[in-house]
This record gives structure tokens, C-alpha cells and sequence, in this order.
């Protein structure tokens, strides 16, 4: 069982490489774009480790991708605290939810390109630019995850905390995080490509040395290996991020969830 | 049952996809050879264009609308709106020539291998500056931009950084801001400089009223060619007498454009009423004027161009291109970014042109 639970993300990114790099070929060589602009993985490997300047490549790609890696953070961070907070605060006083649902609608339908500007005055382009345009990428998804799995708590199970005088805290606290537990979690996998989403994003509003805006850059400046390079990295890290998230959550459920202890 | 419909309907739309590709790589190469048997002389051609189409291609708009493109051989003449990746653009086909500046067409030279040549300059003078509000950036000289807040394009920006090193100005002494070329956050005083063309955004801010300050790259240690004209080198060496031709309108159409006011006028009348009247928001009359006189009067027509004929780019000038092009990082020899050729040797059968 032990070996499985490793092997499955594991698995998942191999499968998930497997599949992208098939598609990459399909796509550059079916297509018949100009081999001036597209790159094959093979140029991608050369660019970041045979070629003479690889190593100062690396560098440059990977500095801006610990950049990016960091914006992430913040904005996932950022959305899912809010995000859990949010479910939190909604599912023990419903008045809350007829008050701020339309408020996060309103956020998340405008597309948050055309947010940028609008965010950017306000939040200027630092920190809290990343962290707020990054969250709010991340914080729609996991809100209705989470408020959703915290919702699913049974009347009998409700009932037996408050006839032994539970508050509606109680319940929460001892039933509905527990019963969440797999929402909360699906809300985790699927914003680690959104906090990256929404970093990349922020980035192009932000001034330093980032994916974002390294991607721009290469593009003006017709540097297409590093381009590609930085597609593929960021990509990666997705696909890491995500596997991890899957790893931690079937540790977690192992212990925690319905089935603990069936095996 | 439904596993084999859904089989047949993926296979279908394998083959659809593929035949469409297939469709694609014909359409590529059956216009290409078209270009060369075309029954109108020489070939249809396509322009890529660096920016939106406003008076800044004066000439062109003169040269079409006046019959040069034909009178020179060549059949209709498209022209493509930018900003867009020129280089590309010329460079996969999809246009026949293209109007960059140097360091973008160099950039694309030495970072891809793009096989393309620089064999004209519109422009003798880069119009890039810092344009600044007196009353609030006033920034004159380099110096000035210590401690500024500027608003710089992603795209401009190995330029914006080439002009501090020029300069010997530190870059961590300047706070950039990422901007796009909307002039709104210069006129509100979000910052305090933007880099501008001395020709466009420029008389854009000072015709809302403002009263502006330009720092020009071109006189600030940075020279070097812009609305320079941009093909392949198979066009070069494939089609000589396609790339004379075009050259030959070309100059035609701008020493049109730049023949007086009234040349002025004609340019950017075609601006505003034909070629650029779908633009949104409309392109304004006087500006476009203005415009077309500046950008003659300060880049096209210089000393130089006097001497040997506009379009042409002296020796010295090519040194010093590539100079500037070194200090933005960019190395490349004089005869893997330029090829004067062709347009020596118009200028040789048609001495004319260059009066």
C-alpha cells in the first residue's frame, strides 16, 4: 500500500510528461509552423545543458523561475487562507455568503487581465499586487470546494454534537473540517496551476526578474530557446506542485479520511 | 456501441486536422511561388508596418495611392498594421518586407538565426526618447533620470537599459515601471517619464496640452537606424529585381511625403482619411501633420541623406549602429545585418532618386 501511494503521483508525472511531450511534437511538427519560432524538446535540452552557454542559461531561466516559484507561493497561500477563511465564516453564518458571494462573482468574472490595471493602482506593483492577483485565481475554485465539503456533514452526525450541547463551532470544528478534508485537498491540487497562473499573470504588471516577464522579454528580444526553456520549466513545476499536493493528500486521507485504517 | 461512434468521430477528426495542415503547408507554398509568376510584372507585395498605420508611413500611403508600387513593376501592395513581431512576420513569409529598427532586427539575428537583412532605413535617427512633463519629470539630460520613476514597454526594454549603459547611468539609480504605450500614466503623473517616439506620443501629450520634454536616444549616445526595411535573404538573392523595385517606390513615395507642407499634408490626410480611418481611437488630423513633418525634418532628411539620397545608410552610420547595438548587448558584423546592395545599385541606374 505504501508503495502505491508513492507510486501514484509518481505516475501521474510521468503519464502527464509523457502525454505533453507527445503532443509538443505532434503540435510543431503537424502544424508546420515555422521552424524559426518553434522548438522541440531536444533544443530545450540543449539550451538549458550541452550548449556552451548552458550553464549561464540555466541561470537566467531558473532565476526567474525561483521568482516565479515565489509569486506562487504568496498567491496560493493567499487564495486559500482566503478561500478557507471565506468557506469557514459562510457555512456558520449564511447571511455572510448573500454578502460576499456576489463580490467574489464580480471578481472572478471579470477576467483579471482587465482587473490588472485597477489592481495595480491600488496594491501598486510589489507584494501585495502578486499576492492579490495570484489569490484571486486560486480563491473562487477552492472557496466553492471547501464551503462545499464543509457542507456535506450529515444531519445525524450534526445532531449528535449538538444533543451533546456542541455549539455550531463544535460542529465544525469536530465534524466539518474532518468531512472537508478531501474537498479541502482537491481545492489544494487544483490551485497549484492557478496560483502559478495568476503569479505569471501579476507578473507582467510587476517589475522583477520573473517568468512573466522574462517570457515577454524573450519574445521582443526573439530569444525563442529561452522562451521555450521557460514554458517547459514552469510547466514542470506545475506538474510537480500538483503531484505533490496529490502526494500529501493520500498521506493525509490515509490517516484522516473516511477509510483510515481499512486498507 | 458507443466506444466504436466515438473511435470513427476522433478518427474523422484526426483526418480533418491533418488534411487541414496538409491545406495550410500548400497555402504556404503555393502563394510563395505566386509571388513569382504573378501576371502583374514582378509580384504582389506585402509590408509589414511597425505600428499602427498613422502618418508614420507617409510614404508608403503616397506610394500606393500614387501608382508607385505599380509604375516600379510590382502588383497590389498590402499592408499589415503592427505592433507585431516583424521579424517573424517577414521572416515565416507571411509578409515580404518589413519596417523595424536595428536592434529588434539584430536581436532576431543573432538570438534565432533569422535570415534577414536591413537594406534601407526610412528613419536615419531612432525616434525613441524620454518624454517627459516640464512640469513634473523634466528630464534633459541623462543625468535628470537619476531617482525618476519610468514607464517602460516589456519590448523596449534591453533598449531602455542600453540607453542607462550608454550613458553610464546605474540601473538600479532609475525605478522602471512596466507601461504599456497608453501616455495616460505620464499625463496623470503616475511617473515620471516614458519612453516615447519623439514622433508619435510625443506631439500626442503636447497636443493635450501639456508642455513636454524629449530626451532622444539618437542624440544621447545611442544612434541607430528605425523604420528600417526588413526582408529575407532568399527575396535578396532569389529576387533582385523585386527588392529594386520595391526600394524604388519606397523613395519615391517618401521624398513625396516630405516634400513640404504640402507633402506633409498629403501623408497624413491618407492617414487619417483612407488607410487609417478605421482606427480607434481616430487619428487626429493636426497631430498627424505634425507627425509627418517632424519625422522628415528631424530622421528621413539629414545631412547625410542630402548628400548620397534617402533610404541610404552611410558607412559611418553603419559603424555606429554598430556600436549602439554592442552597448545593448547585441554582437553582430556590419554584413550579417545589412545589405546596401540593391539600393547602391538602384541608386546607380536611377541617380535621380537620390536628388
Amino acid at each position: 500500500m505504501r508503495v502505491l501511494t508513492v507510486a501514484r503521483p509518481l505516475l501521474t508525472i510521468l503519464v502527464v510528461l509523457a502525454a505533453t511531450i507527445g503532443a509538443w511534437y505532434a503540435l510543431v511538427t503537424l502544424t508546420g509552423v515555422s521552424d524559426l519560432t518553434t522548438r522541440l524538446p531536444q533544443d530545450v535540452i540543449a539550451y538549458l545543458f550541452t550548449e556552451d552557454d548552458a550553464a549561464a542559461n540555466r541561470a537566467e531561466v531558473l532565476s526567474a523561475l525561483g521568482q516565479t516559484v515565489i509569486d506562487a507561493g504568496i498567491g496560493f497561500v493567499a487564495g486559500l487562507t482566503a478561500a478557507f477563511v471565506l468557506a469557514t465564516v459562510m457555512v456558520l453564518w449564511s447571511g455572510v455568503e448573500a454578502a460576499t458571494m456576489p463580490v467574489v462573482m464580480i471578481v472572478r468574472t471579470v477576467p483579471l487581465v482587465a482587473l490588472a490595471p485597477i489592481i495595480t493602482l491600488l496594491f501598486g506593483n510589489g507584494f501585495w499586487c502578486v499576492a492579490v492577483m495570484s489569490g484571486i485565481v486560486v480563491l473562487f475554485p477552492a472557496l466553492v470546494n471547501i464551503a462545499y465539503g464543509l457542507r456535506s456533514v450529515t444531519p445525524q452526525m450534526h445532531d449528535v454534537v449538538t444533543v451533546y450541547g456542541g455549539s455550531s463551532w463544535d460542529v465544525m470544528r469536530r465534524v466539518a473540517f474532518p468531512t472537508a478534508l478531501p474537498s479541502i485537498f482537491a481545492a489544494i491540487r487544483i490551485s497549484v496551476p492557478g496560483a502559478i497562473t495568476g503569479a505569471l499573470i501579476a507578473e507582467y504588471f510587476t517589475t522583477t526578474d520573473s517568468v512573466g516577464k522574462a517570457v515577454n522579454q524573450a519574445l521582443a528580444l526573439y530569444q525563442y530557446d529561452k522562451l521555450w526553456s521557460l514554458v517547459v520549466v514552469v510547466t514542470l513545476v506545475s506538474v510537480i506542485g500538483y503531484a505533490l499536493a496529490q502526494l500529501a493528500e493520500t498521506f493525509v486521507l490515509a490517516r484522516y479520511g473516511r477509510n483510515a485504517g481499512r486498507a | 456501441m458507443n466506444q466504436s461512434i466515438r473511435r470513427g468521430t476522433t478518427a474523422r477528426v484526426a483526418a480533418v486536422l491533418s488534411a487541414a495542415a496538409l491545406a495550410l503547408s500548400a497555402c504556404g507554398s503555393s502563394s510563395d511561388s505566386a509571388d513569382e509568376s504573378s501576371g502583374d510584372g514582378l509580384g504582389d507585395v506585402t509590408v509589414q508596418f511597425s505600428w499602427i498605420k498613422n502618418a508614420e508611413f507617409a510614404g508608403e500611403f503616397i506610394a500606393d495611392s500614387a501608382g508607385y508600387y505599380k509604375d516600379a513593376g510590382l502588383g497590389k501592395a498590402t499592408f499589415l498594421a503592427g505592433p507585431v513581431a516583424q521579424e517573424e512576420i517577414v521572416a515565416t513569409g507571411k509578409a515580404d518586407f518589413g519596417l523595424s529598427n536595428a536592434v529588434s532586427t539584430a536581436s532576431a539575428i543573432t538570438n534565432s538565426d533569422f535570415p534577414l537583412k536591413i537594406i534601407g532605413a526610412t528613419y536615419q535617427k531612432n525616434p525613441f526618447s524620454i518624454l517627459s512633463l516640464a512640469d513634473q519629470g523634466n528630464i534633459k539630460t541623462p543625468q535628470d533620470l537619476i531617482g525618476k520613476k519610468i514607464g517602460v514597454q516589456d519590448p523596449n526594454l534591453s533598449l531602455f537599459k542600453a540607453f542607462l549603459a550608454a550613458n553610464d547611468i546605474d540601473e538600479k539609480d532609475v525605478e522602471i515601471v512596466p507601461n504599456g504605450f497608453d501616455v495616460a500614466p505620464l499625463e496623470d503623473k503616475q511617473i515620471d517619464g516614458l519612453v516615447a517616439y519623439v514622433t508619435n506620443e510625443s506631439l500626442l501629450v503636447k497636443s493635450h496640452g501639456f508642455d513636454t520634454v524629449d530626451l532622444s536616444f539618437a542624440d544621447n549616445n545611442l544612434p541607430f537606424v528605425a523604420e528600417s526595411i526588413i526582408t529575407t535573404d532568399e527575396t535578396l538573392e532569389k529576387k533582385p529585381d523585386y527588392v529594386k523595385a520595391f526600394l524604388e517606390a519606397e523613395i519615391r513615395g517618401w521624398k513625396d511625403a516630405c516634400d513640404g507642407e504640402a507633402g506633409y499634408e498629403k501623408g497624413a490626410k491618407l492617414a487619417v482619411d483612407t488607410y487609417g480611418k478605421d482606427i480607434d481611437p481616430p487619428l487626429e488630423l493636426d497631430k498627424e501633420i505634425a507627425q509627418a513633418k517632424q519625422q522628415c525634418e528631424l530622421l528621413v532628411n539629414t545631412d547625410e541623406t542630402a548628400k548620397n539620397g534617402i533610404f541610404t545608410i552611410s558607412d559611418d552610420l553603419v559603424q555606429a549602429n554598430l556600436t549602439s547595438l554592442k552597448a545593448a548587448g547585441i554582437d553582430i558584423s556590419a554584413d550579417d545585418l545589412f545589405d546596401l546592395e540593391p539600393l547602391t545599385e538602384l541608386l546607380k541606374e536611377k541617380p535621380e532618386l537620390a536628388k
